[in-house]
């Protein structure tokens, strides 16, 4: 039976191997298929096409390429590009399945510009593992509040610059009672409330993460994020993290009134739906949120807008004295990369070169609604009626912040033994804290029930949390095979 | 309780060969099938929970007992770990000691002839066709404290007795949220054991029915003493099945919960790791420790079960 | 099978509360699929501002739409007629093998006696539970090895397992039989075969078309399976899947609830024509008493 199946094995491995044939003028693309669409990288082919006459490109536009990548990599495939998320790409490029990018880094793009230097700075760390680049990095995300301008604008209500003016504005709303249907004559007819999110509760994160920043300056993560010694969960040596999660207890968890009832159980597409018919002021979002609501957006009730982080008391300052402007990139693990398998690299090479170029980083945005590629858009010339408000608004935040990523490369981060957002295990608190303020008890008499002592220690939380990684951190160190 | 086809001891040698023949030809390519696909596919896996990934050496090797040993440091000291082994475990009462006596007695009345049991037939089985997506969606929307009733109702009742009245979050704490997909398991699982049950009810002889109705006996005696004993093979395989889904349990916390870690399951914990192609060996070491203890506890449940009831043929 | 002749009171009563309980859970049953049907000739706003209400302007926009859609491969372009014939053929050709095999494998381990049969028995029931980490690389490598993937007949194969749900429901089913059917056959010089063939199996027909729907379903509705393995011939499911994902992902909800409706059509007419089938009483006439 066994030298059967393995003259069988060893024929047909024979035959499959002369039947893979590679035209040298024919470009495969996949791309992930979700809220950017595909009209951004139908429209970048065609012009590719167009400047590389002979040439053909197909595209793949897949919503679970993600998981069918590893498949692909690892026992060869038509394509050429990637385009994903969620693709594990250390741990495939050191199998030496993904195609290694530093000499194409040193290539020029246009104008003398390499492309090392077209790539957003921020982001360059995450494109690279033990010395070598094997990726460019895709998006250039933004997250945080988004607003509905409309209804602000019709209630006289100002964007909060600072986090007391956020709390202030939150006050004003939820005390407003505005009836969300002005026609309902019920007694207890719902009103318009500051916030409504969702059982995704990491949508927070980009709000807080931003307020974080603040706290402690961006330069602090680069040595949190090479995750060298469990000092890094120290919460004396990291004010910023807790602090700002305690800013969002007091501002959201104590006011649980100031959410959309039933938040923090609410499905991700209930919360947007509450969010687009008006029931509240403010959701925690990111930059795809226009596109995913493309069809559904009611211009006489909505106009998107994301808002800059407000700024934290305790923020720091710049040379000018104003506090730093900060944006947490939301999304710093998606991919561009090119398998080691790949029938066309010197081709694939050159798209990437060509998507690189100011004109295709213009075309990209203008197609997404308003999503920037992980590239310097300092040359990049953007025609504004191609754009949205709810565009605009995300690109000013993302031009004029400094920009900072949990991404790392620390084996420790990789396998899964610790985590950088919510050490140890990267389970967000919101629900905990949440639900921890919303009982009876509190909510008819607040100030005795803190006085009894229920007050939640945010601060032993992360207290806490160090002390078990740092009593576990040798024996996870020991169970990674380096 | 084995029960093959007695050999008279005057068969000639021919007749037990033939027999062989038939055997081998019935199984060859099941097997042979199951060999190649399973067998090779799985023992991969096997292979993989001795093995660890080498970073600096970028594949993997070989690591003894390693993946074995972190799965006993996590049993004893994550509580995440022993949550997601929980949650999965209580599978197994609701839907051998819930769904299935329901579903028996549900079966039970249809074949009673309650009025429309036609039409109740077809309306059962639905769950097992409409896509999952949409019925959880429709679940949790009903849940919602803006778009569905739910909410409403429970305030209008639970207000004449208390004022105050505070909704549960219904998906947005623990134990709640876990509750909910029990229900929601129940809800949509009925259905699909109802359509087993009925037929293994409409083979009981008619001649036993009419006997026990002559007798002048009731619903619940002739239920207990009649239907459930003659349908019982069928009813300790569904419990048999119902359990496994205590490894199974994946698409319902998936679209009820999506980012919970509150309710866990182990199949849940798996496929995350296979989707972030994150901590293979490990979770190949996780998923076969608690399928090996898994076996022989069905087994046994099994063969106990089998006993409760002498076999009788029909 | 007849129900009680004469009800006592009580006995009505009883029936009459449990009518009411079976029509309240039938209830909640069709709920989401009369939600789902009306919700898709609604337009995508309509669904967004109130989920619960009727359309205002119903039409079959969203039908239309999705009955336009094209799929490419590398072997040419499908619409949605093509991809409902593929899964027509696919589910059809898999599953009579799959439900065959299922009861010949199950037949001979319920009721002969070889070396082997519980370690069958055994093994089969732990893979039913033992969860698959990581098989996707070890059996794609299998299908390419063995030539069969991106093939109808590598899917057939992959489909035609036969030592799953089906054949444990079988295998409980054929031991509960009584061996005097087949010793009255074999006395009369029947072979093994033909004793499977002309008694077991006419027997085991109402319970083999159940699970034979049942498997005939999940196979109409898996996409992950034909989305890997047949890129070439899309499937409804995989043509579908793509359509309902690019519409979740820019909130075209109740379009993906006509395309939704579209797939389920032909499953509820089927089962709706099968249900008698199942529910007929099969027994081989004259051997009880």
């Amino acid at each position: 039976m066994k030298k059967i199946f393995t003259t069988l094995i060893a024929i047909s491995s024979l035959l499959l191997a002369s039947c893979t044939t590679s035209d040298p003028n024919s470009l495969k693309i996949s791309v992930y298929l979700g809220g950017y669409g595909q009209v951004w990288i139908n429209t970048l082919a065609r012009e590719f096409e167009a400047e590389n006459p002979g040439v053909t490109v197909t595209i793949e536009a897949n919503p679970d390429l993600a998981s069918d990548i590893p498949n692909r990599l690892q026992n060869g495939s038509p394509d050429d590009i990637f385009f994903s998320h969620g693709i594990n790409w250390e741990f495939l490029a050191v199998q030496g399945y993904i195609e290694p990018l530093d000499d194409l880094m040193q290539q020029e793009v246009e104008n003398g510009v390499k492309l090392i230097d077209k790539i957003d700075q921020s982001l360059l760390q995450t494109a690279s593992f033990n010395g070598k680049y094997y990726k460019l990095p895709w998006t250039n995300g933004v997250g945080g509040i988004v607003y509905n301008a409309k209804m602000f604008r019709e209630h006289g209500w100002e964007v909060p610059k600072t986090y007391e003016e956020l709390v202030e504005l939150a006050k004003t709303i939820y005390e407003a009672k505005i009836k969300v249907d002005p026609t309902d004559m019920k007694p207890n007819a719902a009103t318009i409330k500051p916030f409504v999110w969702s059982q995704e509760t990491y949508y927070w994160d980009y709000l807080v993460f931003d307020w974080w920043a603040q706290i402690n300056g961006t330069e602090f993560f680069e040595d949190y994020v090479k995750a060298e010694s469990s000092e890094i969960f120290n919460p004396d040596n990291n004010e910023g993290h807790y602090k700002a999660l305690e800013a969002w207890a007091d501002l959201v968890a104590k006011n649980p009134l100031y959410s959309v009832e039933d938040s923090v159980g609410k499905q991700y597409m209930a919360a947007q739906m509450d969010f687009l018919n008006g029931y509240a002021a403010m959701i925690p979002n990111a930059q795809w949120l226009e596109s995913e609501m493309f069809a559904n957006i009611n211009p006489d009730i909505m106009e998107m807008r994301m808002m800059p982080a407000p700024f934290m008391k305790d923020a720091k300052k710049d040379e000018n004295g104003n506090p730093i402007r900060v944006n947490y990139t939301v999304g710093a693990g998606d991919s561009i990369i090119i398998p080691a398998k790949a029938p066309n690299k010197e081709l694939a090479k050159k798209f990437l070169l060509f998507l690189a170029k100011d004109s295709s980083i213009a075309t990209f945005t203008e197609k997404t609604n308003g999503v920037l590629l992980a590239m310097n858009y300092d040359t990049v010339d953007l025609n504004d009626e191609n754009l949205s408000e709810f565009s605009k608004s995300i690109i000013e935040i993302n031009q004029n912040s400094q920009k900072f990523n949990l991404y790392s490369n620390s084996l420790m981060i990789l396998e899964g033994k610790v985590g950088l957002e919510w050490p140890p295990q990267n389970l967000q608190y919101y629900a905990t804290l949440f639900n921890h303020y919303n009982n009876r008890d509190y909510l008819t008499n607040p100030e005795a029930w803190l006085a009894a002592g229920n007050e939640y220690n945010i601060r032993g939380i992360f207290v806490e949390s160090y002390e078990h990684i740092r009593a576990n951190w040798d024996k996870w160190q020991s169970e990674i095979a380096g | 309780m084995e029960k093959g086809i007695e050999i008279k001891k005057k068969t000639p040698l021919k007749k037990k060969t033939k027999q062989r023949i038939f055997i081998i030809l019935m199984l060859a390519y099941p097997v042979l099938q199951f060999i190649l696909f399973f067998g090779y596919v799985n023992f991969d896996t096997i292979l993989l929970t001795f093995q660890k990934f080498s970073w600096s050496e970028g594949k993997y090797i070989y690591s003894g007992f390693d993946n074995y040993g972190m799965f006993f440091d996590r049993v004893i000291n994550d509580p995440w770990t022993r949550r997601t082994i929980i949650n999965s475990l209580f599978y197994m009462p609701v839907n051998s000691l819930i769904i299935l006596p329901l579903s028996m007695a549900f079966s039970y009345f249809l074949f009673k002839k309650v009025p429309l049991s036609g039409f109740f037939r077809v309306v059962y089985f639905l769950p097992s066709i409409l896509p999952i997506v949409v019925m959880t969606m429709a679940f949790s929307f009903t849940f919602d404290s803006n778009l569905g009733p739910v909410n409403d109702i429970y305030k209008w009742f639970f207000g004449m007795f208390d004022s105050n009245v505070i909704v549960p979050s219904w998906f947005g704490s623990y134990p709640t949220n876990q509750i909910m997909i029990f229900v929601y398991g129940i809800w949509v699982g009925l259905g699909f054991n109802i359509i087993l049950m009925t037929a293994a009810i409409a083979r009981i002889p008619d001649e036993l029915m009419e006997y026990g109705q002559l007798e002048g006996i009731g619903f619940f005696r002739e239920f207990r003493t009649i239907v459930v004993p003659l349908i019982w093979p069928t009813v300790v395989t569904t419990f048999v099945l119902g359990m496994t889904s205590v490894f199974t349990a994946l698409l319902q916390p998936l679209f009820l919960t999506p980012t919970s870690p509150d309710t866990n399951t182990i199949a849940l914990a798996i496929y995350n790791s296979v989707l972030q192609n994150e901590n293979i060996a490990y979770m190949a070491t996780f998923g076969l420790i608690l399928s090996l203890i898994g076996l022989p506890i069905i087994l046994l449940t099994r063969n106990t079960l089998s006993k409760f009831y002498a076999e009788v043929d029909y | 099978m007849r129900a009680h002749r004469f009800y006592s009171t009580p006995a009505k009563v009883a029936l009459w509360i449990i009518f009411g309980l079976f029509s309240i859970y039938a209830f909640t049953l069709i709920f989401p699929f009369a939600w789902m049907l009306v919700n898709s000739f609604k337009t995508n706003q309509e669904f967004f501002t109130n989920i619960w209400a009727l359309p205002q302007s119903f039409s079959f926009r969203n039908y239309v739409n999705v009955l336009n859609y094209n799929m490419n491969t590398a072997v040419g372009s499908f619409n949605i007629a093509h991809m409902f014939l593929l899964s027509v053929v696919i589910t059809l050709a898999a599953t009579v093998i799959n439900t065959m095999l299922s009861a010949m494998a199950a037949y001979v381990i319920a009721r002969y006696k070889f070396v082997g049969r519980n370690l069958l028995y055994s093994v089969a029931l732990f893979t039913l539970i033992m969860p698959i980490v990581g098989t996707l690389p070890a059996q794609f490598r299998l299908m390419q090895n063995l030539n069969l993937y991106n093939t109808i007949p590598g899917i057939l194969v992959l489909y035609s397992g036969s030592f799953g749900f089906t054949f444990f429901i079988m295998h409980g089913y054929f031991k509960n039989i009584s061996p005097t059917y087949a010793e009255a056959a074999f006395v009369d010089g029947a072979s093994d075969f033909q004793v499977f063939m002309k008694i077991m199996l006419p027997m085991a027909k109402p319970i083999m078309i159940s699970l034979a729907i049942i498997y005939g379903i999940g196979i109409w509705n898996d996409y992950i399976t034909p989305s890997i393995y047949l890129k070439n011939y899309p499937t409804l499911a995989v043509g579908i899947r793509y359509l309902t994902q690019t519409m979740v992902s820019t909130g075209a909800y109740a379009e993906m609830f006509a395309t939704m409706i579209i797939s389920i059509i032909p499953i509820l007419g089927v089962f709706i024509a099968f249900r008698n089938t199942i529910m007929e009483n099969m027994v081989a006439g004259g051997l009880k008493g």
